[in-house]
């Protein structure tokens, strides 16, 4: 089936697509760049670097504007993944979801009035579990946004064995989601197995809560 | 042993649709058996203790043009989810009928295993079931029919692995 992957370039997406491509033809990655910091639905820190990881996967990107706005940005969605149908023959989505129902029914209801097939392989993953498995396969992932205190030390870090413990340890003290599926951390992908090329963070900018990437290559 | 029993045409719908129900029937300390429904017949439940019909997709229809009959003949208990109640309803003379609920729904029941009053429950479907003959409704809302049974078999057409894994725990341990 060809598919489109709804795409953040977190950790998520990521190995979601890695799932999607065991089976399926994935096509393409679909990203909104969202105005609004406080999106419910799309804003991640680095959200432009996309373009760069879509080079890197070797895949076409499909990008979708939004202004963030709490409803509307659903419109914004349903437009980019018609423009990824009429672009790339698309059949089905794959969503990087986990345990939000409020992201993932959104998205089954788009994907459902679009009559396209609606794909969650992460979906009510163990966290810990999931984090280990997307280390296993190979992804090279930083933490490049905090927004719950007890991460804050965490921020720019890479996901490994050691930080892992460290979040099933905050998980287990401070009932935070260890995978950030509660909106408590980012992170952005910068090689694994869909890679066809890495990406090398040149420069960069550590603040309170955000790891900025400003400047990369790719090897 | 439990059989749980892959209902989906695509593989990538199972990390979504059985290994939720895996991961609880393995935390609720049972050994299980993942398969797929087309693999199985009378002769392939005999060594399972109790069975298990998932959900798949709401695109995915592809199930209900396969023969659930062996269900018809098994004394095992057996319980299903949204597809796995679609197969159940029309195995048993009930029908398929469209009717499509995404997200968190509200349902009214009184049940042993689902609860008293108004429950919340994730659906996930664009097809019903009308109420087989010989099986009681054991939830319903304004979109219909969210739970039967009869002798050995339960049904409900919500997900218990999303906010009410309970339900399949106390399925197991009953």
């Amino acid at each position: 089936m060809r598919l489109g992957i709804l795409f953040s370039g977190g950790k998520d997406s990521c190995f979601a697509a890695y799932r999607a491509m065991e089976h399926n033809e994935v096509v393409c990655l679909i990203s909104i760049i969202s105005e609004n910091k406080e999106s419910y639905m799309f804003h991640t820190p680095n959200i432009e670097l996309v373009r760069v990881q879509a080079q890197a996967i070797g895949l076409p990107l499909v990008v979708g504007l939004t202004k963030g706005e709490k409803e509307e940005e659903l419109d914004d969605l349903r437009r980019a993944i018609q423009k990824a149908r009429r672009e790339h023959n698309i059949e089905g989505i794959v969503t990087g979801a986990i345990a939000s129902v409020y992201q993932a029914s959104r998205i089954q209801k788009i994907c459902s009035e679009l009559e396209l097939w609606c794909f969650n392989p992460l979906w009510q993953a163990n966290q810990i579990e999931h984090m280990e498995n997307i280390v296993k396969a190979g992804f090279d992932v930083v933490i490049t946004g905090v927004f719950a205190q007890p991460l804050s030390h965490l921020l720019g870090k890479k996901i490994n064995k050691a930080v892992i413990e460290e979040l099933a340890r905050l998980e287990k003290k401070h009932k935070i989601n260890p995978a950030g599926e509660g909106g408590e951390m980012e992170t952005f992908v910068l090689s694994g197995p869909i890679f066809k090329k890495k990406i090398i963070i040149k420069e960069s900018d550590i603040g309170k809560e955000v790891y900025q990437i400003k400047e990369v290559e790719l090897q | 042993m439990i059989l749980i029993i892959d209902m989906s045409s695509n593989p990538l719908s199972r990390w979504e649709f059985v290994e939720p129900i895996r991961k609880i029937v393995k935390d609720a300390g049972f050994d299980c058996r993942i398969e797929h429904y087309t693999k199985i017949n009378a002769t392939s439940i005999v060594k399972y203790d109790r069975i298990i019909l998932c959900g798949t997709a709401i695109a995915d229809n592809e199930f209900l043009r396969h023969d659930f009959s062996w269900l018809r003949a098994t004394k095992k208990p057996v319980f299903g989810v949204c597809a796995g109640m679609e197969v159940i309803a029309k195995t048993f003379g009930g029908s398929i009928v469209d009717t499509d609920e995404i997200g968190m729904i509200e349902i009214d029941t009184d049940d042993k295993l689902l609860g008293k009053g108004k429950v919340s429950a994730y659906g996930l479907h664009g097809k019903g079931v009308s109420l087989p003959e010989g099986f009681t409704e054991t939830a319903s809302n304004g979109s219909g029919v969210q739970g039967m049974k009869k002798d050995n078999i339960y049904a409900i057409q919500f997900h218990p692995e999303v906010r009410n894994e309970k339900i399949l725990e106390k399925w197991l341990k009953n």
